[in-house]
């Protein structure tokens, strides 16, 4: 495929296969890019093929590595990074736009294997080590960036989508009030949790984003036009996440509730059903110390 | 006409000067007052309203028009016709000259009535055996500002749900006000307090369009714009969390749609783009500073009390109070402000149905 962007002008060669086992039998790394909500299925057809010693990259986390069918393969090595250590584009069938690098925080489960991918990732990316990938869950910006600000926008999203930037269009002075109040709660949760309590302003700034995207100017080019799934799969994968784990430590999440419960009527969805709740990650009944064990000891 | 009863509208808004002129020109003695010299003033210079619409052209004069609370000495039925923020205050105005023998009727009471209890007690006036306290659903007729001294009367008068604290006296309020409303006995004022139609269509669009109508600075007709699928989504879920309190406290439930046609108004005003009555252009802070703290907060309030759920409505409490910058949840009709603190949902009803603060 083609390549442009900020690594250089490349034609970069590929080996498509059309089969699973043969395509990761002799990967070091496997990477999934895709996003939480189909993360199940791809694990389900990856992981039989995968073989102890081998490492599986959930590109866009959101604890994936926590999901019962990951947790049976303590011999299999995962990392999670919030996204891609890149911002890109498709410019066509077989060709992309590397537009900017992303300083993804990224964690090892179990947490004890952290050497281990620091060995296996940091060969190819330079990133900031995380805690263990609960917390590199939390500090999913996406959770924070979209379901409220499309929620207060919706009227005006809701049938013409295709000319709503975010952030461009979408940023008024309450919006990015709700936006900070909505990342508090979440810091609050971090916090009780023994997690980073770096703010959203902080976590684009690790990344490499300033000013975060949010806080451009209205004209600014780059922003991307809305997409149901920028919500559809921040609010279970994100916000319950969230809410669960204050619900567990006992951190009132009024603004990430009411969001969920909102957006769950916006878009006929079940989100605590569906989503990312301790319960569904095998982490139920936990306190902050019992967390922090297992996710290091797996 | 000669009807000895001396009437009192408080309030020089749309709805408060469509009550007086439409009383006024049906031969009643009314006085006009508003809190605001400088609404009222026009009026008062012209010692009466000029009028157009469903009842005519003309000029109505009345007895006084001001907002030296002193005119509202001597009257037998005070009908209070303010926002939801401003009810106590005119309450306020009116108390010093309330007596046992008095009527006090809010207009879209939104549980007016309970916040009242208190604040007549002050005076040592009970609502039990006495003074006459009660609230109606709506507005007996909407009216329109059209110019300085001239109001465009809007609907017929439809038949306006009512009840009086306790529910018991509710047909002696009907009695007393007889002749002056077509009136639609309800059992408690829990009844018309649920049911106050911009409550239920209001705060749910605001929310899911807030940025929209910041953007414009409220010039933004929300009904016209504002109401796509997922929006009337969250109204309905409103509605319903409505309708699930209302059942809970032993009330006939009714949903916003059929509570439009019965106060003569359609759906069609939130659920067709394109206000039948050429309502656009400037949105009400209303909409959100009166319809959440005294509509959504009450619901909550109330479904609170009686273990239902309102998750919507909880949700929109939280999330505009974060827009607004004004904790809804604090300065709304809460069950403190109700007189309903520490009540459960059987004291609550024995409370509104006889007056009596604790469940047999």
């Amino acid at each position: 495929m083609r390549c442009e962007g900020i690594l250089g002008d490349h034609d970069i060669p590929l080996r498509p296969a059309t089969e699973i086992g043969p395509a990761v039998a002799a990967a070091d790394l496997i990477a999934i890019p895709a996003p939480a909500s189909v993360q199940g299925r791809y694990l389900d057809l990856i992981l039989p093929h995968l073989s102890s010693g081998q490492a599986l990259w959930l590109c866009q986390g959101s604890g994936g590595s926590l999901l019962p069918q990951a947790r049976a393969r303590r011999d299999v090595l995962f990392i999670e990074t919030m996204y891609l250590p890149f911002s890109a584009r498709r410019t066509g069938p077989a060709s992309v736009v590397i537009r900017a690098r992303l300083r993804v925080p990224y964690a090892a489960f179990p947490g004890c294997r952290a050497d281990d991918a620091r060995r296996v990732l940091g060969s190819l990316f330079d990133l900031p080590s995380a805690r263990n990938v609960l917390e590199v869950a939390l500090q999913n910006v996406n959770a924070v960036l979209h379901p409220l600000p499309c929620l207060l926008n919706w009227g005006q999203i809701e049938g013409r989508a295709e000319q709503f930037v975010l952030t461009r269009d979408g940023m008024t002075p309450a919006v990015l009030r709700a936006l900070e109040a909505v990342d508090r709660e979440r810091v609050a949760v971090c916090v009780a949790a023994g997690l980073s309590a770096r703010s959203v302003d902080e976590i684009y700034e690790l990344l490499g984003v300033v000013p975060p995207p949010y806080r451009r100017r209205p004209s600014a080019e780059g922003g991307e036009v809305y997409e149901d799934r920028y919500v559809t799969e921040a609010v279970p994968n994100g916000l319950v996440t969230i809410a669960s784990l204050g619900d567990a430590l006992g951190v009132a999440t009024a603004l990430i509730d009411s969001t969920i419960r909102i957006c769950d009527q916006i878009y006929e969805t079940d989100s605590w059903l569906t989503g990312r709740s301790m319960a569904r990650l095998g982490l139920q009944g936990l306190d902050a110390e019992g967390l922090r064990r297992v996710l290091h000891d797996g | 006409m000669s009807d000895p009863r001396r009437l009192a509208v408080l309030g020089a808004g749309p709805g408060g000067l469509a009550a007086a002129a439409a009383l006024g020109r049906r031969g009643f003695d009314v006085v006009l007052y508003s809190r605001t010299s400088e609404t009222i003033a026009p009026f008062a210079g012209r010692g009466g309203i000029e009028i157009e619409g469903s009842l005519g052209d003309g000029f109505v004069p009345l007895r006084s028009i001001s907002s030296d609370p002193s005119v509202l000495a001597e009257r037998d039925v005070y009908l209070i016709a303010v926002p939801a923020y401003g009810q106590m205050a005119s309450l306020r105005a009116a108390l010093p000259h309330l007596g046992e023998d008095s009527t006090v009727l809010f207009l879209t009471g939104s549980c007016a009535s309970l916040e009242a209890v208190a604040i007549l007690g002050e005076r040592g006036l009970d609502p039990r055996s006495g003074i006459l306290l009660g609230e109606t659903v709506s507005l007996p007729q909407s009216g329109r500002r059209v110019g300085a001294t001239k109001v465009r009367i809007r609907l017929p008068a439809a038949r306006m749900r009512v009840a009086a604290f306790p529910g018991t006296r509710t047909a002696e309020l009907v009695q007393k006000l007889s002749g002056i409303f077509e009136l639609n006995p309800r059992p408690n004022v829990l009844d018309p307090g649920l049911n106050n139609p911009n409550f239920l269509i209001h705060p749910a669009p605001m929310l899911l369009n807030y940025a929209a109508v910041e953007r414009a600075d409220g010039a933004l007709s929300i009904m016209n714009e504002g109401m796509t699928p997922a929006v009337l989504r969250c109204l309905d879920a409103v509605d319903a969390e409505k309708c699930a309190v209302a059942a809970a406290y032993g009330l006939e439930p009714i949903s916003v749609d059929d509570l439009y046609r019965e106060i003569g108004s359609s759906p069609d005003v939130y659920r067709k783009p394109g206000e039948p009555f050429n309502l656009k252009d400037r949105i009400w802070p209303r909409y959100v500073l009166e319809d959440v703290p005294y509509g959504t907060v009450l619901i909550s309030a109330l479904g609170r009390i009686a273990g239902v759920p309102t998750p919507i409505c909880d949700g929109i409490n939280h999330l505009l109070s974060v827009a607004e910058q004004q904790d809804f949840w604090a300065t709304g009709r809460t069950a403190e402000r109700l007189g309903l603190a520490g009540m459960s949902v059987a004291d609550v009803r024995a409370y509104v149905n006889t007056g009596a603060r604790r469940a047999a």
